[in-house]
């Protein structure tokens, strides 16, 4: 799955797509060059470990990124819905976000 | 907390109700307006106004009062202007890119506010500059000076999404974010952020003035929404509204000496700014244009009048028609001894009596009332020279004699004597008092603060500070309104 490379870089051009529609494309390169500081590869390590980068963009944006990442995981589910690529490594993606999402909904 | 700064060449405190001051608290009946706003935990503050109009002044003093960690990104101007123009900043730098911050609680190393020269940056810059302070200080405030001059470089749909980026990141991160603009018109930040303070100046005879206006503020009930200022030692000193002071435990007068040629005012700033207190043999004219309220008279009639006791100079004093004995004698009487006051003479209609001052009978009879104080006086001349003549003509209900007053005036002059006159315009005597006077200072209010605005000599407006409650007698301060 991790050696998908065309599909990862296709999710991760919906992510920062959907990301730069929402906070601008300036912000989302200093939080892509920050998630690489920190070990990631960039805002694409969300199809690698989306609960990493969910918990990066938890330290900036606290509950704000919740919705964000609801909104990111409507971008992907659109993305299956139009069912052009491997629809079950999206799906399997989406449930990762959306479970460690409800986990700090609980947490709140 | 760093709360003095040079003022004339001498350290004063600075009585700011903008800023919180812990040593003031006992006597303050509210919390300063800054305090009030910081404790509701704003995380956007938008200072708009034109340029020289105090926006870097008012963000530095909202970081100083803040005791957070700051952070200063200047888009316009370098760190060297920063500290010519803000001394009280300046002192304080340790290196080339760091102010040290004696306002910062922790007193190991993290109370650096590090400033950021970012005049040929990007907004991703400033983004990012952003976003690592945010995420290594906890409760941190950011200075965006100004944020104009990079956002107007993005497009308008990158502009507000970089803005509503940071906010939210502020938001989240309990910091503090202000942005400073220098085009109120074109912003798109308003919606956004938690408050807007808009600092506007205008003329008046060629003197600034200066007042912001407080757009915004969520959480908190303004009481003021629009408060003068002044920049006064490149600081942000608010000048707020008080129509009242006396002293919560009277002491005695502390008396200025007099000079050869000068009589002090008993105010060291009003005798700064007349160069040294009042010429011997001066007449002063103190206009006082309507909505200044009746204590600034007293303040500044008691300040002269205690001095001179105190001095052992004769005070005679009619007050205004509408003044009891009671109210003059209140800011005299508690902070003067008994010796002392038995050189006070108050002409009145008042029944009432005291037996502590001398009390003379004024009549409905204006020449009369000229004659016998005239006659009073030339007796006080004789036995102490200079004597000091106080007479508030504002509402006067007697119709005076123009030549028996000028008459009045000439014995003044030549005898060495001081006549304080208090008068409005609408008085009979004033179109004369103002040619006559040596001294010519007007009174007025500007969003309820008193100001007096020296007319001759030509020296500026300043505003008046009742500190009464404070020093323990009638005190005032002049604080220049620049």
């Amino acid at each position: 799955m991790h050696g998908n490379d065309a599909l990862i870089a296709f999710i991760g051009k919906i992510v920062r797509e959907h990301l730069t529609r929402v906070l601008g494309n300036s912000t989302v390169q200093v939080i892509d060059s920050w998630l690489k500081k920190r070990g990631c590869k960039g805002i694409e390590d969300i199809c690698v470990d989306p609960e990493n980068v969910s918990m990066y963009l938890y330290i900036i944006f606290k509950d704000a990124a919740i919705l964000l990442e609801n909104e990111i995981a409507r971008a992907l589910e659109d993305a299956i819905n139009s069912g052009s690529k491997d629809s079950e490594f999206i799906k399997d993606i989406v449930v990762k976000i959306r479970s460690y999402n409800r986990k700090k909904v609980c947490n709140i | 907390m760093q709360n003095k700064f040079n003022y004339e060449e001498e350290e004063i405190d600075v009585y700011n109700e903008f800023i919180y001051y812990p040593e003031y608290e006992e006597y303050s009946k509210d919390k300063s307006i800054l305090h009030e706003f910081l404790s509701t935990k704003p995380t956007s503050l938008l200072i708009r106004g034109l340029p020289g109009t105090g926006k870097t002044t008012l963000a530095l003093e909202l970081l100083a009062a803040s005791r957070r960690p700051g952070y200063y990104i200047s888009t316009r101007v370098s760190l060297k202007k920063i500290k010519e123009y803000f001394p009280w900043v300046a002192d304080l730098l340790k290196d080339e890119y760091v102010v040290k911050s004696s306002y910062s609680i922790d007193s190991n190393n993290n109370n650096d506010v590090p400033v950021t020269d970012a005049r040929l940056g990007t907004s991703k810059a400033v983004v990012e500059k952003v976003m690592d302070f945010i995420l290594t200080h906890k409760n941190a405030v950011i200075i965006l000076d100004s944020w104009d001059a990079i956002a107007k470089e993005t497009d308008m749909d990158e502009r507000l999404k970089t803005e509503k980026s940071m906010v939210y990141m502020a938001d989240a991160n309990n910091s503090m974010l202000i942005f400073i603009s220098e085009e109120p018109e074109h912003n798109t930040l308003a919606y956004l952020v938690d408050s807007i303070i808009t600092l506007e100046m205008y003329y008046k005879d060629s003197f600034r003035l200066r007042h912001m206006k407080i757009d915004k503020m969520r959480g908190m009930q303004i009481k003021y929404s629009i408060i003068p200022y002044t920049l006064k030692g490149s600081r942000f000193i608010p000048l707020l509204s008080k129509d009242y002071s006396y002293p919560i435990k009277p002491i005695q007068f502390n008396a200025i000496k007099n000079s050869d040629k000068f009589i002090s005012t008993g105010s060291k700033d009003m005798d700064t700014v007349l160069g040294g207190g009042i010429r011997k043999g001066s007449i002063v004219l103190i206009e006082r244009e309507n909505g200044v309220g009746k204590s600034y008279i007293a303040h500044i009639l008691a300040s002269l009048t205690l001095n001179a006791l105190k001095n052992r100079l004769p005070v005679l004093t009619t007050p205004a028609p509408y003044v009891p004995l009671k109210s003059v004698l209140k800011y005299v009487k508690p902070f003067c001894s008994r010796e002392e006051l038995s050189l006070y003479t108050v002409f009145t209609k008042d029944d009432s009596s005291d037996d502590t001052a001398n009390i003379c009978k004024l009549t409905d009879d204006a020449s009369f009332n000229v004659n016998q104080t005239c006659s009073i006086y030339m007796r006080n001349v004789t036995r102490y020279k200079n004597t000091i003549l106080t007479c508030d003509t504002s509402l006067a209900d007697v119709n005076y004699n123009i030549n028996e007053v000028i008459n009045g005036i000439r014995k003044v002059k030549s005898s060495d004597g001081v006549l304080f006159m208090v008068s409005s315009r609408d008085s009979p005597l004033f179109d004369a008092l103002q040619n006559i006077a040596d001294v010519h200072i007007r009174l007025f209010t500007e969003h309820g603060v008193a100001l007096c605005q020296f007319v001759r000599p030509y020296k500026g407006i300043h505003a008046i500070i009742l500190e009464s409650e404070y020093k323990g007698y009638p005190y005032y301060r002049l604080v220049e309104v620049v």
